[in-house]
Formats: C-alpha cells, sequence, structure tokens
C-alpha cells in the first residue's frame, strides 16, 4: 500500500499527466501508454485537445460578442492564449472568464482595438446577471411615499443582478449590435453609461445619461440619495436629479429601500 | 447627442411557458424514481419544445454544474421540466477520481442543486477534472492501484456522507492505459462498489471506445462487470479516428448517433441484466429535439422488448 502521502504514486501521475495540458510542447508523459505499450503523443493529444477545446467552447459561449467581432479563429487563439495564463479553478464554467476583459485590455496584439475590453466588461456583465439571484423590485410607490424629509436618507438597494457601466468609447452599443445582429440607437454616442441588470427573466440593458453616472455609482455604493445628489451636483457638467432617478427606477434596478437613521 | 433614456427590448426574447417563472415559492418537490426506460440529457436548445410538446420521457438527466447559478432562466426551466418529469442529476466536475482531497466548495454546491430538485438518480465518473489550482473540464484518466483505489472509496465515502444518499459512479472511456495500473478496470469498479456500497453507471458507449482503444474485447469486459450494481446506463455517439501506429482510436464525443455496435452490445446487457434507465447523451453539434427523441425511442423499444419476454415490440 502507497499511503503514504509524501511518495503518493496517485499524486506524482497525476501532476505530470496535468501539466502537459496546457502546454502544447509537453511531451507525453511518463508511464502514459497507448495500445501496444508505446507513447503515443496522438492519444495524449486527444486530452490536451479536449480540455482547450472544451474551455475555448465555454469561453466562446460567455462572450459570443467578442467572438463576433474578433472572428472565431481569431477568438479561438485569443481564448486559447487567456487558458494558458489563467486556466478557470472551479468547475462551474458559466462563471469562467472574469478576467478576460483585463486580459485583453492588456494583449499587445489588441492594443488598437481599446473599446474590445469595455465591450467583455459588458458581456460579462449580462452573463452574471443572467445566472444571478432572483429577488423582487423595488415598489415606486415605495419611494413615492417617503416624506420629504426623509427622501435625503434614503438608501436604494440594487438589484443582485445590477451593474453599471461607463465606457470612453460606444461600447454597450458595439455590444449590443453584435450580440443582437440588429442596429441600435446610440451607436455613435460616446462616452457611454449603462446599466445591466435582470428585473425577471430577460437582462436588460439601459442607456443613462454618463452626466448623471456619478449619481447612479454613488448610490449603487450604498451612499444616500442627499450624498449622491450633492457628489454629482458638485461635479457639473449637467447632471439632472429627476432624470437620473426615473432612468434607474424605469430600468428597475433596485430592489429595495431603506432609511438611514 | 443625447440619449434616450428608457430600458431597451430585452436581448434574448424567452417564451414563458406554465409555472414558470423567477421567484416561485413551491413546495418542495417529492422524489420521482427514475423508471427503467430511455430519457435524454437536457438541453437548453431543447427548452421550448419539451414544455411546448410535452413528450413522453422517461427521465431527464441534467449535468449539475449547469444548475449552479443562484437563479435566472436556467432555473426557471428546470423548475418547469421538473414538476412534468422524473430527474437524474449528473455531475461532471468533483474530480473524484483526483489525488487531492475533494473540493468542500463544490461539494457543497452539489449538495444545493440535489437538494433543490431532489433527483431520483444521482451520479459521478471514475476520472479527475481539477488539479490544483486548474479545473480542465474533461474527464481524465487515472492508473488503477491499491492507492487510486482506497482514495477514490474515501473520496465517494465523502460525497455519498455530504449529499445524504448513495451515488453512481460511471465507468470511464479512455485513450491511453497507465504503466504503474495493476487491477483491471471491471475489478476497480467492483472493488469500490463493494467498499463504498455506491452504484455503477454503465455507459455502454465508454465500454466500446475503450475496448477499441486498448484492443480488448467489449463483450469480455462486460462479462467481467459486476453488473448487480448498475443502476443506469448511458449511451452517447463517438468520433472515429486513428492513433500515429495506424491503431483505432475511437473519441467519446457524443456529437452524433449511437453506433450499431454500441446498440447491439446495450440490447445484449439489457437481456443480461434486465431493464435499467437508459440516458442518451449528446453534448455537442446538438440535434433537433425529433433526433434526439427518436434516439430515446430507439432505445425504448430494445427495454420494451425485454419487458415482454424479449420479443420485439412494434413501434407506437
Amino acid at each position: 500500500m502507497q499511503q503514504n502521502k509524501h511518495s503518493s504514486v496517485h499524486l506524482n501521475v497525476e501532476h505530470a499527466f496535468a501539466e502537459g495540458l496546457l502546454n502544447p510542447s509537453a511531451a507525453v508523459p511518463e508511464g502514459v501508454l497507448g495500445r501496444d505499450g508505446e507513447v503515443s503523443a496522438k492519444r495524449y493529444g486527444v486530452y490536451r485537445n479536449n480540455v482547450v477545446s472544451s474551455l475555448v467552447g465555454a469561453l466562446a459561449a460567455n462572450f459570443p460578442a467578442i467572438q463576433r467581432l474578433l472572428g472565431a479563429d481569431y477568438f479561438k487563439a485569443l481564448a486559447a492564449e487567456f487558458i494558458r495564463h489563467h486556466p478557470p479553478v472551479q468547475p462551474v464554467l458559466s462563471e469562467y472568464g472574469g478576467g478576460f476583459a483585463d486580459f485583453i485590455q492588456s494583449f499587445p496584439p489588441l492594443a488598437s482595438y481599446p473599446y474590445l475590453a469595455d465591450v467583455a466588461r459588458i458581456e460579462w456583465a449580462w452573463l452574471s446577471a443572467y445566472h444571478s439571484a432572483d429577488a423582487p423590485i423595488l415598489d415606486a410607490q415605495k419611494l413615492a411615499s417617503v416624506s420629504p424629509e426623509d427622501m435625503p436618507r434614503v438608501v436604494l438597494v440594487p438589484h443582485p443582478s445590477a451593474s453599471l457601466h461607463f465606457s470612453e468609447f460606444p461600447a454597450a452599443s458595439i455590444f449590443l449590435q453584435n450580440r443582437e445582429f440588429a442596429q441600435m440607437e446610440n451607436s455613435e454616442q460616446r462616452p457611454q453609461a449603462v446599466v445591466v441588470c435582470r428585473p425577471e427573466v430577460a437582462v436588460n440593458i439601459a442607456w443613462i445619461e454618463p452626466a448623471d453616472f456619478t449619481f447612479a455609482s454613488a448610490l449603487f455604493e450604498a451612499r444616500t440619495l442627499g450624498e449622491a445628489a450633492t457628489l454629482a451636483a458638485s461635479g457639473g457638467g449637467g447632471f439632472d436629479l429627476n432624470r437620473a432617478l426615473q432612468a434607474l427606477l424605469a430600468a428597475q434596478v433596485f430592489q429595495d429601500l431603506e432609511i438611514r437613521k | 447627442m443625447t440619449a434616450a433614456a428608457g430600458v431597451l427590448p430585452p436581448l434574448v426574447i424567452l417564451v414563458c411557458f406554465e409555472g414558470m417563472g423567477v421567484m416561485s415559492d413551491r413546495e418542495p418537490y417529492e422524489v420521482i424514481k427514475v423508471p427503467s426506460r430511455s430519457g435524454v440529457g437536457l438541453k437548453a436548445e431543447h427548452y421550448h419544445d419539451i414544455l411546448e410538446q410535452k413528450p413522453s420521457m422517461g427521465f431527464f438527466e441534467v449535468h449539475a454544474e449547469n444548475y449552479m447559478g443562484a437563479g435566472g432562466p436556467p432555473h426557471a426551466y428546470l423548475e418547469a421540466i421538473r414538476r412534468d418529469y422524473p430527474l437524474s442529476l449528473h455531475g461532471v466536475g468533483l474530480s473524484i477520481g483526483g489525488a487531492r482531497p475533494l473540493d468542500k466548495d463544490h461539494l457543497a454546491r452539489l449538495k444545493q442543486v440535489h437538494d433543490r430538485y431532489q433527483p431520483g438518480l444521482f451520479s459521478e465518473h471514475l476520472a479527475w477534472s481539477s488539479h490544483q489550482p486548474a479545473y480542465f473540464n474533461d474527464l481524465l484518466p487515472l492508473p488503477y492501484t491499491s492507492e487510486t483505489l482506497a482514495r477514490v472509496v474515501e473520496h465517494i465515502d465523502e460525497v455519498q456522507s455530504v449529499i445524504g444518499r448513495q451515488m453512481l459512479l460511471e465507468n470511464p472511456s479512455t485513450y491511453v492505459v497507465f504503466e504503474q495500473s495493476e487491477l483491471e478496470e471491471t475489478e476497480f469498479l467492483r472493488e469500490i462498489a463493494k467498499r463504498s456500497g455506491c452504484g455503477l453507471l454503465l455507459d455502454v458507449n465508454n465500454v466500446f471506445v475503450s475496448a477499441s482503444n486498448h484492443g480488448y474485447s467489449p463483450e469480455e469486459y462486460l462479462e467481467a462487470f459486476p453488473v448487480s450494481h448498475v443502476g443506469e446506463i448511458h449511451l452517447g455517439g463517438h468520433a472515429p479516428d486513428e492513433d500515429e501506429f495506424g491503431h483505432t482510436l475511437l473519441i467519446d464525443a457524443h456529437d452524433r448517433e449511437v453506433s450499431d455496435p454500441v446498440w447491439a452490445l446495450y440490447a445484449k446487457t439489457i437481456k443480461r441484466i434486465g431493464a435499467r434507465p437508459t440516458l442518451i447523451e449528446w453534448d455537442s453539434d446538438i440535434p433537433t429535439w425529433a433526433v434526439l427523441s427518436a434516439e430515446a425511442q430507439r432505445a425504448d423499444e430494445i427495454l420494451r422488448a425485454h419487458e415482454n419476454g424479449g420479443q420485439p415490440v412494434a413501434a407506437e
């Protein structure tokens, strides 16, 4: 019996087998044999190919707009590179690719496509919203019935699916065009600010005025309405409290409210 | 330039079926036994066909890892389908054959899915897929030794005690063998079932793939297989290839119909061991619902022929 953990044949064999899975130039691990005891690179290569192509497939399923923008071949090469550097660390693949946008941003051959990383961030938010926890939506009446003196102390609780995005590029429009195969409004506008959320079964992307973004992100950081409005107004640049609040409520990005004591 | 405030049309047009919706506050499910009929692997591509047509189907099987998100449409669909059909839960990422301890977080998520859907069957693989920190998303092979046997039994004990039920362990399809192996696969599986009390999931396509790849007889493998422990059967399609030495190399691709020799082995197995819940696995190049359900029909005919005393029964 080889129960001693320090001399585990099991662990050594597994380690050697794992080493070459993400390294195309690695040799067939010792002791891994083909039909008649041959050392078969092709057979070991089946595992290597399964690993890389299934993970490329997982990333393609999570980032279809990025795949469409880059083309299948380029996407495959980029994804394989990402997988080699950042393999998944757990088995739920709908949660794989959180670092893909940053990887794209720092990938030198894509430096002349600076909007791509922002598109990937919105695509990741879309996927996260799709799988996020289900939760009720704030009833606008509840906000309307808050007394005027309590109103500045209201904290709006974001829906678990909701996230805010600001891009110097028309990232949201590019995302929508490449996900929906349709021309969307605002396609030339830049910068763009959007909120991604899934109030019920469908994920929505709602526009907010870039001038209202500071206000929205303060709310998402659990600042009170009063604090968020003050912060946004001090930044100048056409912030409009009513417009901002109405856009966020229409997009159903909050699940509840609290009055801060 | 001004942006029109407001919500754009939803990106995905989801059809809501009766009883479908997020945040349903339903009663807990009662466990429905999976019958000795055929079933298919549930694919998102077929959600609408199934909910619209309500086809006759023995059961659906899902990959546990596809339903580990906190919420959203996958759960809404599965809830609606679970209401009408028996369910089998099949894990693909636990790495039971791994040398290191099981991932406790993943096991906890598996238990959560199990408890939520109360499946009639629950299975995992004799394989490993993680080697810290990486998860490889493939069913990787292990040598069969006394050391690996003890570890696999330890892992199954842990799974069965956390989930609180018997699991089925599936025989793998393999492309290589290990110099270090001391035991035959059938012997290894028999000993695992005996020591851990787990059942076995017999994948007949895997038997055919491994036998073809390693040059032994699938019939002899099945003769040696501890069939009294078999609680479920899998059937799937494989892709033919050849290695650099000119030997047959079949790939367990799950991307096409079940091959004729696998159907023949399946019919022989059912005749010998009796009817068992039988799954058609089709995981890539997903076909239309009609093609997939025709495969399930074919398995059902073999099962019914057996139950009618070996006389073939005409399809309905």
